[in-house]
């Protein structure tokens, strides 16, 4: 990979991979210093890693380090309730697609914080990443029905998260 | 074919993630939501989340640390060789500075230091074995990394001695 197919694939991920280590830690500061060190993993193994994959190396890479970080930091998921919204809004540079996000936006956001990290995870993928079923095994290396089962539960939980916050979706 | 709600449920999702859905598992789930009020809802709220997470805010990496990233990277002063070569390098350099040293040392038959340059040179030769040392152990831990990352075999799992060796067919039909 050149310098110029680099700093492209930065510049097209940045937002992603900095955006699910937010979501994946529940702190801004943890999330910026992970997606830094994605991307300069990425230079570091600009020769291994293929431009078409680029999404998925990034994502896999983050999710890696989050782990990492979690165990290591000790990060509680308890942390990611509401505290975490007004840092989500204050780094949205974009007013009109936080005011589309809406309450529901706001109370799936909460809810979310609300998972367990590995089901947090998957549905981040699916979701929000778009990441297909066979890319979120590989990216979690869990078969491709766990990952299924997994996303299935996380979903439902996520629904009786909302109802118990008094969110009918 | 009867559904169950947990049937009609998984068929559900699966269908919001866009898979196929074989057409008499569809029929038997339509069948399903049109007598389950519990499942019609469930559709309506997962479709509800589904949209809902799609339309999440995109979070914005700032600026300020994609300069950071663009001066360690493309911006570095050493950004032609990856790590691992850098302390390959910076290891060798030391052993050549060490090794010269010791190549003059050899014809220097009358050494004349006074005590202070004695002082210097054991703090500088002390200081260039720190570095080696450090330079070795980082290209140990890079070789450990790629070993356990897999990207190398270790030469270990291709010894072979006192397995039973493997016979080809022809081998056999020979001694036999």
């Amino acid at each position: 990979m050149d310098t110029d197919t680099y700093q492209d694939l930065v510049v097209r991920h940045k937002n992603l991979v900095h955006g699910y280590a937010y979501r994946m830690l529940g702190n801004r500061e943890d999330a910026r210093d992970v997606a830094q060190e994605v991307l300069i993993r990425l230079w570091e193994n600009r020769e291994k890693v293929i431009p078409d994959s680029g999404k998925a190396w990034l994502l896999r890479t983050t999710y890696r380090l989050c782990v990492d970080r979690t165990r290591r930091k000790k990060v509680r998921s308890e942390v990611f309730g509401d505290a975490v919204l007004d840092p989500v809004a204050d780094v949205t540079p974009n007013p009109e697609k936080q005011s589309a996000a809406g309450e529901l936006g706001r109370a799936i956001e909460a809810a979310l914080g609300q998972l367990r990290k590995e089901d947090r995870t998957v549905v981040l993928l699916r979701e929000v990443h778009h990441t297909s079923y066979e890319e979120i095994a590989r990216i979690l290396s869990q078969p491709l029905g766990t990952v299924k089962a997994r996303l299935h539960r996380a979903r439902i939980r996520l629904r009786r998260e909302l109802v118990e916050a008094g969110v009918t979706p | 074919m009867n559904m169950t709600c947990d049937q009609a449920q998984a068929m559900i999702q699966e269908r919001i993630d866009g898979q196929m859905v074989d057409g008499t598992e569809r029929n038997a789930m339509e069948l399903h939501l049109q007598s389950c009020d519990a499942c019609r809802r469930f559709q309506a709220d997962m479709l509800e989340i589904h949209e809902g997470l799609g339309s999440l805010p995109e979070l914005e990496f700032p600026d300020d640390a994609l300069e950071e990233v663009w001066d360690r990277t493309v911006r570095s002063p050493s950004r032609g060789a990856s790590g691992h070569w850098r302390w390959m390098a910076a290891a060798a350099a030391v052993l050549m500075v060490a090794l010269a040293g010791s190549w003059f040392g050899l014809f220097d038959t009358e050494p004349e230091y006074s005590p202070a340059e004695v002082a210097r040179a054991t703090v500088e030769a002390r200081a260039a074995l720190g570095l080696a040392g450090q330079a070795l152990q980082r290209s140990q831990d890079v070789a450990m990394e790629k070993v356990l990352g897999g990207q190398v075999t270790p030469a270990l799992s291709k010894i072979t001695i006192g397995l039973p060796a493997v016979q080809s067919g022809n081998k056999r039909r020979t001694g036999a």
